[in-house]
């Protein structure tokens, strides 16, 4: 590496002198883009995508699910979309959803303020349509606990009301008491796929940031029945939803920094073949 | 009584196979006992770690160590990784003290804190100078926090200036914050995790790279014993085995009978 | 080290894993109970380190303070201020007064998405630095770069629609097997280091001979 960077140096056209904050100021300008012009960049839909739609639009009336997110605050630029879009397609069919995270303690907050608050302005009804958990803390043999004997390991919820105290909750006992799992976060979909997959036969679908996707991919479509990765697919499910939010934007804002990515790449090696045929 | 009766459905099969990995692993521990047990092929990145402490010590700047955040401590399955770098801070740390390098240890998970207090009091006691042993100048816990802890150890990198990075555990978000600081000081950076997340990012930033196994037979492979490098062979027996199930099982169902496949593995 | 600390912990983590492993497969409540218990006790111990990790912490920048060190002192001495700012208000008030999340929520919250960000940037030095075509494996690696890249974001279908096909056939594919074999060996390696570790071959977490 020392060798070319000494060749390049030569080449008359030496990128690595130039100062790296002229590359990260034009990713700022270009980043925050369009958030003030409508760019209204074509988004094709993805098959995995439409499939994770399909999902939970097949759930049946008065089914259960269990929603177990766990991002945090650092997370949420790439997954808030997603996290919405879900939440607002679960809010509108009449199925009841438990909430909780089992991995990420900072995840509890970011729930309560980005799904209960889909469900409260959907006018579903907490303990009846909804109920929060927040963080279970104990990790994977907290997760497989749970699944054996919900209301063993669970005794009150986020707000401190004893869960005999909610209805919906009268008729849950275990794993078997649920349709379908919907997990958002790594690791917390490999503790539900460990844990309720196997054991229960319970569809696992996973909403996970873009490099998480990748990884979890091989796990599709055996462990896991569909995924939904990145901002891109947070941005398609905005679309599929027909609620527009902050997930297209971002992704147009991602799309501007991919080409700059690719165009910074492609300068440098330019540039390196340059040099080497002086060289 | 029926075998359901006492073992869990769908278990079964795993279970045969977890008892030959182990009878696979204790047979070539006495093999390498008796020294027959076949050699480890060179694993560029462990072989780099002598030239990294080196470079460190004839430079008079620190070496780096941690195992990473990786979204677990030793008290989830993450440990085995965290581990097993344990296992080479503790060869590391033996260089490090017998020539006087200084070693600073970054901590996400508070649990490894007395392991690495412990072998760094041993190594010092073994060369007689326990009266140098400072932990506290050694051991830099930040925090439980991917990005906190990233921060500490981009800050620890920088400030103390080092000469050799290594990050052999399990890692999460911050692997490229910490690797790239490492590259842009010009650390010897020798890196290992298991997972598919951080090794493109060490690919990219690091010189040397252990990919995913690699990381658990690390302590066996630095430390030369052979009786952990025989178990390494027990392991390859394992690795042999499944593939010739994973073929059997593909041939099987590419032929229509995958009901019958997954009806064994189920049992 | 002396016989019995070397041998007693060895035996504990020998005779608790085989609990947890017989556990795993076999029917059995007692069994069950009293694994589910040392689990338990796990966490317990886990969270009672952080007590050694906030005693470390304190210690390390006291010092700093202390010998008045350069451009640190004074950032050591918020940091502790802060850190037993929290404890305090954490403990004293509990985790869901508006004082604590109110704290949570303007400094934690923040700063972790800021760290987060400066993921970007790095990413961009990093692949301007390494993703150079200096040979075919190199030049292989940069192409699946691209092509994947771009697949994540709409850019590639308007290029051409073929490249969504490409993209999925790469990430369903290749990625996929390659995922799953890192997937088993990790499993295989664990299940490795369990062994040699019941077994006693295995010194690191015991600080070694």
């Amino acid at each position: 590496m020392t060798n070319e960077k000494k060749v390049e140096e030569k080449s008359g056209l030496s990128l690595p002198k130039l100062d790296e904050r002229v590359i990260y100021w034009a990713l700022v300008v270009l980043l925050l883009l369009p958030f003030f012009v409508n760019m209204g960049i074509p988004l094709p839909l993805s098959p995995m995508t439409q499939e994770f739609y399909d999902y939970v639009d097949r759930l049946k009336p008065d089914s259960v699910i269990l929603y177990s997110v766990d991002f945090g605050p650092g997370s949420l630029p790439e997954i808030e979309g997603s996290i919405v879009a879900v939440s607002k397609q679960i809010a509108s069919k009449p199925i009841k959803v438990v909430i909780i995270s089992v991995w990420e303690p900072t995840a509890a907050p970011v729930n309560e303020e980005k799904i209960v608050s889909v469900f409260k302005a959907a006018g579903k009804t907490y303990g009846v349509d909804y109920v929060n958990f927040g963080f279970l803390p104990g990790g994977e043999g907290a997760v497989a606990r749970l699944a054996d004997d919900f209301k063993g390991i669970l005794k009150v919820d986020y707000y401190g009301n004893s869960i005999e105290d909610l209805p919906m909750m009268q008729n849950i006992k275990d794993a078997t008491s649920f349709t379908m799992v919907i997990d958002g976060g790594f690791p917390s979909w490999l503790y539900m796929r460990q844990n309720w997959v196997p054991k229960y036969n319970i569809p696992l679908i996973s909403i996970e940031a873009a490099g998480s996707a990748v990884e979890v991919r091989s796990m599709y479509p055996f462990s896991l029945k569909a995924i939904l990765g990145g901002a891109r697919a947070g941005a398609e499910y905005e679309v599929l939803i027909k609620s527009p939010g902050v997930a297209k934007k971002g992704l147009d804002s991602v799309t501007f920094g991919v080409i700059l990515f690719v165009g910074t790449i492609a300068l440098g090696n330019v540039i390196y073949v340059r040099s080497r045929r002086k060289k | 009584m029926q075998f359901y009766d006492f073992m869990y459905k769908g278990r079964i099969f795993v279970f045969f196979l977890l008892v030959f990995a182990i009878l696979a692993v204790y047979y070539n521990i006495q093999r390498g006992k008796k020294g027959t047990a076949p050699k480890l092929r060179r694993i560029l990145g462990l072989d780099a770690i002598d030239e990294a402490v080196g470079r460190a010590t004839e430079m008079g700047r620190p070496i780096h160590f941690t195992t990473g955040y990786g979204g677990g401590g030793l008290d989830t399955p993450k440990s085995a990784a965290h581990l097993a770098g344990l296992s080479v801070l503790n060869y590391i740390s033996d260089t490090a003290v017998k020539y006087r390098t200084p070693l600073i240890v970054s901590v996400c998970w508070p649990e490894e804190i007395p392991i690495i207090e412990e072998q760094m009091r041993l190594q010092y006691r073994k060369y007689g100078r326990l009266e140098e042993y400072q932990p506290d100048k050694i051991i830099r816990f930040f925090s439980t926090q991917s990005m906190a802890y990233a921060a500490g150890v981009m800050d620890t990198l920088i400030t103390e200036n080092v000469a050799t990075n290594i990050m052999i555990g399990w890692f999460w978000g911050e692997t490229l914050l910490m690797s790239e600081t490492g590259a842009r000081i010009g650390a010897i950076q020798i890196a290992g995790a298991p997972d598919t997340t951080s090794i493109p990012f060490f690919v990219a930033t690091c010189d040397y790279v252990l990919i995913s196994e690699e990381v658990f037979c690390a302590g066996a492979y630095v430390s030369g014993d052979p009786m952990q490098q025989g178990s390494l062979v027990g392991e390859d027996w394992l690795k042999i085995l499944s593939m010739v199930i994973i073929a059997i099982g593909s041939i099987l169902a590419t032929l229509g009978l995958k009901d019958l496949v997954m009806s064994f593995l189920n049992i | 080290m002396s016989y019995k600390r070397r041998e007693i912990p060895v035996v504990i983590t020998a005779a608790l894993a085989i609990l947890v492993i017989f556990e795993y497969f076999f029917k059995w409540q007692d069994a069950t109970n009293v694994s589910v218990r040392a689990q338990g006790w796990a966490v317990i111990l886990a969270s009672f380190a952080i007590g050694i990790g906030v005693v470390s912490t304190t210690i390390f920048h006291i010092r700093n303070v202390m010998g008045r060190v350069k451009k640190q002192w004074y950032l050591s001495a918020w940091l502790v201020f802060l850190m037993f700012a929290t404890i305090i208000i954490g403990v004293g008030l509990g985790p869901d007064s508006s004082s604590y999340k109110w704290m949570y929520n303007t400094t934690i919250n923040p700063l972790n998405a800021t760290i987060s960000t400066l993921l970007t940037f790095f990413g961009f030095s990093a692949a301007y630095r390494s993703f150079r075509a200096r040979n075919i494996d190199a030049t292989l690696l940069l192409v699946t770069a691209v092509i994947i890249i771009l697949y994540v974001v709409p850019l590639g279908e308007l290029i051409t629609p073929s490249w969504s096909f490409v993209g999925n056939w790469l990430t369903s594919y290749p990625n996929a097997v390659v995922g799953r074999v890192l997937y088993a060996t990790v499993v295989m390696g664990s299940i490795a280091l369990g062994v040699r570790i019941i077994l006693g071959y295995e010194r690191g977490y015991l600080a070694g001979d």
